[in-house]
Order: structure tokens, then sequence, then C-alpha cells
């Protein structure tokens, strides 16, 4: 049965506020550079990998798959890692600006996405859910992998 | 709570129907053997019953005429033909289905049961297939099938025997885990207490000892002392014959010093004569196979699980091994190379564990040979060698598929049809060999068959015509033959129905690859081809040598590496064209900072030699950092595609340092630098 509301977690990138299914998140760690190690010969949005309580997780830039401009890495800079698929080795990280909250919201609430163009590699969202008077825009995380993958060959 | 029990019995099922196979392909060869063919009733009977008993009722009813057949053939009314062997193979599919499906519910699958069944009745119903036997069978019957024998062990230890500390007594208890024994001891050379020197020995024994041991085994025992006693064994029964009361009499009157006991004397005391006996000795037969659990059943998942927490342990006894170096503490360093040597005893075991024998695998391909050299009319003996080599599971699952297809190719392009063997001046019965074994840290495999073989002149021409490489091309053989590995390479014009699936040598090459291992093909026209593949052992540690490149940290596996030497700066000049000569060796060097698209670094470097298919190459770094017990991690999903690194490892200090691949490495450089 499909419940009649979702829980998401909202992040800010650059001035725009974005969400994803937050029952797929399984961690929130502060962004180090020194802590990334990086992977030779891959592509740019791809930063590398942590050491996560034992488990390599490779780390995506959500900034440069949606080519955002003008981003700086501060202290509020945040890898969310999320498991998609519920198993561990689908397990990876997104780097964003920084991490709003988690929240629900009734399927009622969910327009239209408001967004008619892709961001980067980012062809389509969700939807657009207006709180307060802030608009978040949905992503579905699935699309993002399937898009990392399809261009990382 | 019954789904519980169905698996379980689903799983001890198709170990029967494992065994099934396998005594049905011995069957083919020796269509006499009763034993064979009570061991295939055994097991149509606990599947019958067990069927039945959880709810598999087309499956125990199935399974009831393939063994009234069965039964038929025990009591020698039916003979063994080859229409049988091939009808019960069908049935055992069918078996393997309701296995997997339960009872049928699909028409088409239903009506396929009711003719199987008929044809399987039909065995039964036709008279013309009787033969009598009988008289064979009785015979059959007397013959004993306890292994073991009795010996008479003799035993006069030398009088000095007690001196370099020899306990007469553990040898005793020795013989006695071999199996069943009567032990008379012989004192009356024990002199009064005050002559008595206690450091001098005077008991004697005689041991009348039941074991299935051989003979040797007894000797062994005895290995260490063979010169401080006199020793001396003699076979006297076949059959278990301590029960036996004319035994006891001897050993009453042995004991009592009357009559010493002598190979002759108990030879005199038969087991076969009288049967009597024979349901007692069964009877302890059971006893000591109820006592022996040499093997448990544990489902893969638990032990996957363990060697995941041995892999942790290994990490994290890194760390401590780290910290207490660090801390200067001796006492923390002690325990630590104390847990450092217990981790590595608990990981070998661990691994070990994960081993299963190839042999397991093997059925399938000995009944894949069978079936298809049938359907092609071609005539093929698949000899194995070296079945009980160990492999991780996790590298035996991958390398199903990949066989299969190897051995398929086999019997459908390799081995050509009997009279045109004939006209080659070949038997006209083709051969496939299956060849496993050790080398190093690899196990090698081979698959040769003595078939058509590959013209290299061919396989260049139709590369050439492809697409594939340049034509006017100059290739070495190894070469040429590794073309056949490339995706778009499919010799065989027309697709076939055997081989031809639309998968070639290339999926072969990439599944062995996913499990770090390497294919290589040789062949000559007429004489026939050999597929070679090397794999490791195990998949998730390894031995490693940690370096750096532009400060990230590589580890690259310890088995490959022959040689590492510093590279002093004024030896750099030597370098002439990608290649080095040092110590009065020339070898192609990589220079991995060009690899990993780092900037061109002057000063010291290291070379690491390694072992590439026959070559030895070397590789540039910048550091050598040391050797160490790594953990070979997954990259997980996202990463999964990358070509040269095949994993990541969490060294001591939580930091992370990539897995070199060498073998891909090298390979994705020149395949790099073909396409500039």
């Amino acid at each position: 049965m499909e419940s009649d509301f979702k829980t998401l977690i909202s992040f800010n990138l650059g001035n725009q506020i974005f969400a994803f299914d937050s029952l797929k998140v399984r961690n929130i760690l502060p962004y180090e550079e020194g802590n990334v190690t990086k992977v030779p010969n891959t592509k740019d949005f791809i930063l590398g990998v942590i050491n996560l309580h034992g488990n390599i997780v490779p780390v995506t830039d959500l900034r440069v798959i949606m080519q955002i401009e003008n981003w700086t890495n501060t202290r509020d800079t945040s890898i969310i890692v999320v498991s998609p698929e519920d198993k561990l080795e689908s397990q990876f990280g997104i780097v964003v600006d920084f991490v709003k909250e988690v929240f629900e919201v009734g399927n009622d609430k969910i327009m239209p996405a408001a967004f008619q163009n892709g961001m980067g590699l980012i062809d389509t969202f969700e939807g657009t859910v207006q709180e307060k008077d802030e608009f978040i825009h949905m992503i579905d995380l699935m699309h993002v992998i399937n898009q990392i993958e399809s261009k990382n060959v | 709570m019954i789904d519980k029990f169905r698996a379980k019995f689903v799983e001890e099922s198709l170990d029967n129907v494992h065994d099934l196979e396998e005594a049905l392909l011995l069957l083919e060869n020796d269509k006499g053997d009763k034993e064979i063919i009570e061991r295939i009733f055994r097991a149509m009977h606990s599947l019958k019953g067990g069927g039945a008993m959880f709810g598999f009722n087309d499956l125990s009813e199935f399974t009831h005429h393939l063994e009234t057949v069965f039964d038929w053939v025990r009591n020698g009314k039916l003979s063994v033909t080859d229409d049988l062997i091939s009808l019960t193979f069908n049935a055992i599919d069918q078996i393997k289905h309701f296995l997997d499906v339960g009872d049928l519910t699909d028409s088409e699958d239903k009506k396929e049961l009711a003719a199987l069944t008929t044809r399987v009745q039909q065995f039964v119903n036709s008279p013309g297939e009787k033969t009598v036997e009988e008289t064979v069978i009785e015979t059959a019957d007397e013959v004993e099938d306890d292994d073991s024998k009795t010996f008479l062990i003799k035993i006069k230890p030398h009088s000095n025997i007690l001196q370099n500390g020899t306990n007469p007594l553990f040898l005793l208890d020795d013989l006695h885990a071999l199996g069943e024994a009567i032990v008379v001891s012989y004192d009356y050379n024990v002199p009064e207490i005050e002559d008595l020197n206690p450091e001098d020995c005077f008991v004697a024994w005689d041991v009348i000892l039941n074991t299935t041991e051989p003979e040797n085994e007894i000797q062994d025992v005895f290995i260490f002392v063979e010169d401080e006693c006199d020793l001396v064994v003699t076979e006297i029964s076949k059959g278990n014959i301590l029960r036996r009361p004319e035994l006891e009499d001897f050993v009453e009157r042995a004991q009592a010093g009357e009559e010493e006991l002598t190979g002759e004397l108990l030879k005199s005391v038969s087991w076969v004569q009288e049967k009597q006996d024979i349901e007692q000795a069964e009877k302890k037969k059971v006893q000591l196979k109820e006592h022996k659990i040499s093997s448990i059943r544990v489902s893969s998942t638990k032990i996957d699980e363990l060697v995941n927490l041995v892999s942790e342990l290994v990490t994290i006894q890194a760390q401590l091994n780290l910290h207490a170096e660090n801390s200067g503490d001796a006492h923390l360093m002690g325990l630590s190379e104390n847990i450092q040597k217990l981790t590595r005893q608990l990981r070998d075991n661990a691994f070990e564990i994960s081993l299963i024998p190839i042999q397991n695998d093997l059925m399938r391909f000995q009944r894949l040979v069978r079936d298809l050299s049938k359907e092609l009319n071609k005539d093929i003996d698949f000899i194995i060698e070296g079945g009980d080599i160990e492999l991780d599971k996790n590298i035996i699952e991958h390398l199903t598929d990949p066989l299969l297809h190897m051995i398929r190719n086999c019997v459908d392009h390799g081995i050509e049809l009997p009279n045109e063997r004939i006209k080659k001046g070949k038997s006209p019965k083709g051969t496939i060999i299956f060849k496993a074994y050790y080398e190093g840290a690899s196990v090698i495999i081979k698959v040769i068959d003595d078939g058509k073989g590959i013209d290299p002149e061919y396989i260049l021409k139709k590369a050439i015509s492809k697409g594939l490489v340049d034509d006017g091309i100059e290739l070495t053989e190894k070469e040429i033959f590794d073309l056949v590995f490339m995706s778009g390479f499919s010799t065989k014009d027309k697709v076939s129905d055997i081989s031809g699936r639309g998968v070639g040598m290339d999926v072969v090459k990439r599944k062995i690859g996913e499990i770090r291992g390497e294919v290589s093909i040789t062949s000559e026209p007429d004489k026939g081809t050999t597929v070679t593949l090397e794999l490791p052992l195990t998949l998730s540690i390894i031995d490693g040598l940690l370096v750096t490149v532009a400060e990230t940290q590589y580890v690259i596996p310890i088995s490959l590496i022959e040689k590492i030497f510093p590279l002093e700066v004024a030896e750099q000049k030597l370098i002439f064209n990608n290649v080095i000569t040092l110590n009065g060796e020339q070898f192609p060097i990589i220079d991995m900072r060009n690899i990993f698209n780092e900037p061109v670094r002057e000063g010291k470097k290291h070379i690491i030699q390694v072992k590439f298919e026959n070559k030895k190459i070397g590789l540039v770094v910048d550091e050598v950092i040391g050797e160490f017990q790594t953990v070979v991690k997954p990259f997980g999903r996202l990463l999964k595609d990358q070509e040269v690194i095949s994993g990541a490892s969490i060294m001591g200090d939580g930091t992370i340092s990539m897995v070199i691949d060498t073998n891909r490495l090298i390979h994705y450089h020149w395949v790099q630098k073909l396409h500039k």
C-alpha cells in the first residue's frame, strides 16, 4: 500500500533547495577534502572514495553533476550517503552545499516539476513542493544513478 | 515452518540428484556394477520418500515408477542399456524441475511428464528385456562389504625405550585410535621389586587390531621408535574377528601365559565362514559412523559472514599494530604481535573453509559433454585431472559459465565427427581433458581438446575482414590468438544451436577478468586447442606492496612482483623508448604517473618489476612504503567499471589505498598506445 505522504531530506545547492527520499539516506558526514581519497582516471563529478565504517564508499559531487556554477566548500558542505537499492554495494555519497532538514509532505502537496529543463546530467525532476515561501525541487535518486552510470563509461 | 523443512528437503534432494547423476555416469562405463545400481536405487528411494513427506507429490509418484525400473535392474530382471541410461538422465532433469517448482501446474509440463512416465513404465512392461543373472547376484550378496582388516601387532620394546622419554602406552593409544583393538600384555619378564630398574622397560604387548586403515598407517605409529622396539605386523584376516569366541579363547590363554599369540594361530579364526557375526559387525559399523561427524553442513551466507568478519579483524589488527608501534609500549607491542599471529591463522582457516573442490562443479560438464556429443553424433572422452583442486567458492561460482562455454566450444567446434577424424589418421574417439593444478599463488585450469584446432592465419584474416586490426599488421602468434577475445570476433559464420548464442570468447575473458583471472589460448591445426585460465586462490585478502604515486597510496599484489629496483636520477638516463636496461636485464617500463594522468615528477623513483603473461614489465612509482596484508574491498557500484583498479583497501590508520590490477593495467596501457 502506498502511503499518502513522503519523507524527504532537503538541502541547498547554490541558492536553490532540492530534496530526495530520506528513507534512502544512510549517513550524513561533514565534507573534508582530506578525507576523500581520489581515484585516478575518473570523471570530474566523482571526487573519490571514503572509508565509512570499514566500507569503501564512492563520493560524487552533485554540484558538478548539476553544473552549478561558483560554488565553494564551507564548513556546511556535507556528504549525504545514500543506498538507493538498500544494498551495501550500491551505497554512494553525494556532496551538497548544506543539509537543511527532514520533513514530511502529503502526496497531494506535490506539484508537477517547476523546472522544465534539466540541470547538467539531471534531465527531469520528480516534482516541486512549496514549504512556507520556499520552493523545493524533488530529485529521483535512481535517475541520478542511471545518469552517472551511463556517463561513467 | 514447513517451508523451512521443504527448503532443507530440496537442498538435500539436490545432493541426492547430484549423487544420482554421478552414479549414472559411472554406470554407463560399467553396466554390470551392482554397487552402483544399489546406489542409484537408494538415491531414488530417498527422493521418493522425502518427496511424499514434504508435499512434492508429483515428484514422489514419478520417482516411484523410476524406482520400480531400477528395482528390476537390481534383481536382475532387467539389464542396463544405453536407452535406459539416457531415459534416466531425462528423468533426472525432470526431478530437478520438480525440486525447482514443486507440483506441476502448467499443462505443457504435465503432458511432458505423462510422456516421460509412459516411457519409464514401458521398461518394466516389455518382457523381452529380461535377463536372468540370479546366480551372479547370489554370490554377490556373499561378498562381505566390510572393508576392514584385522592385524596382529607384536610389540616388544627394548629395555632402554623409556630413556628417551617415550611412553609406550601412548603407542597403544594411537593404535586404539585406528580402530577396535584387543591388547594382551606380557609382564612375566618383570623382575622382583628390589631388582627392578625403574628406567628399564620389561613389558611386551600383542595387539589384535581391526581397522579400515592400510598397514602402513600402523607402521607409522611406530615411526619414531622403530629402533627401540621389535615390531611384527601380520594381517590375519579380512573383516572383524575380534568377537569370535575362538579368538577370545586364544587371548585368554595368551594372557595366562599358556600359549603366545602368533599370526598362524589367529589365521585359523576365520570370519567369512559364519554369517551370524556379520550382523553384529554391521551394527558396529553403524555405531562407528554415528560417532564420527566428519563434516557439517553450513549455509554459505554464514561462511561469507565469517570471512567478512575475519577481513574486518585483519583491518582492525593493522590499526592496533600501528598504534602499538607508535606508543612504544613493549607490553602492548608483544600483545599486538600475538594477536597478529592469531589473526593470520584465523584468516587462513576461514579461507580454507570457503574453499571447495572444483569436482562438485565438474559433474555438470561431464553431463554436458555426454549429452552434446550424443546430439552431434560425436564420440568424446571427457577426462578430468585435478578435480580435487580447491578454489574459493565465489570464484567457482563465477567460473561455471565461462567453463561451460569453453567446453561447449570444444565439443561443437573442436572435436570432429568420427569419420572425419579417421580420415585425418586420428582415433575416431575425441578427447577433452580438463586439467587443474596449483602454480604459485594461482590455480591453472586447462581445457585441452584434440580436435581440428584453429589456424592463426585464419584468425588474422578474419580479424582484418572485421576491421578489428589493420591490414598488414605484424603480430606474434600469441597476439593473434588474443584477437579471439576481442568483442565482435566469432569465427563461426553461422550461428549454431550449441555454442553460438551470441556469447563469444570475449565474454569468457570478461567473466574471468571479473575474478582477477587471465585467459589465453594456443592451438595447432588438426592437433587441437588449449584454453588456459589462470585464477587467484582467493578474492578478498592479498599480501600487497604499498607504493605511492602522486601522494596517493596504491597496493600491488606481492604474488605478481618479481623484483624492486630503486631508480636513481642518474639511472633514469638509461631509459630509452620506454625500455630500461638494469642489472643486465632489459625490460619495458610503464610510468604510473602517465597512466593516472599525473604531472611528471623529477627525482628518485622506484621500479616494481611484475610478471605479465610470460614477460617482465617494470612499473615506475614514486615511493615504496612496505609490505602489507590487505583486505580488498569492492569499490561499489558507481566505480565498478574502473579499468585498472580492482578495489580499495583500508589501511591501519583509516586511510584508503587503491589495489592495482597489474594485468589489466598493462593491458589498458597497451590498448591505449594502440589507439594513439
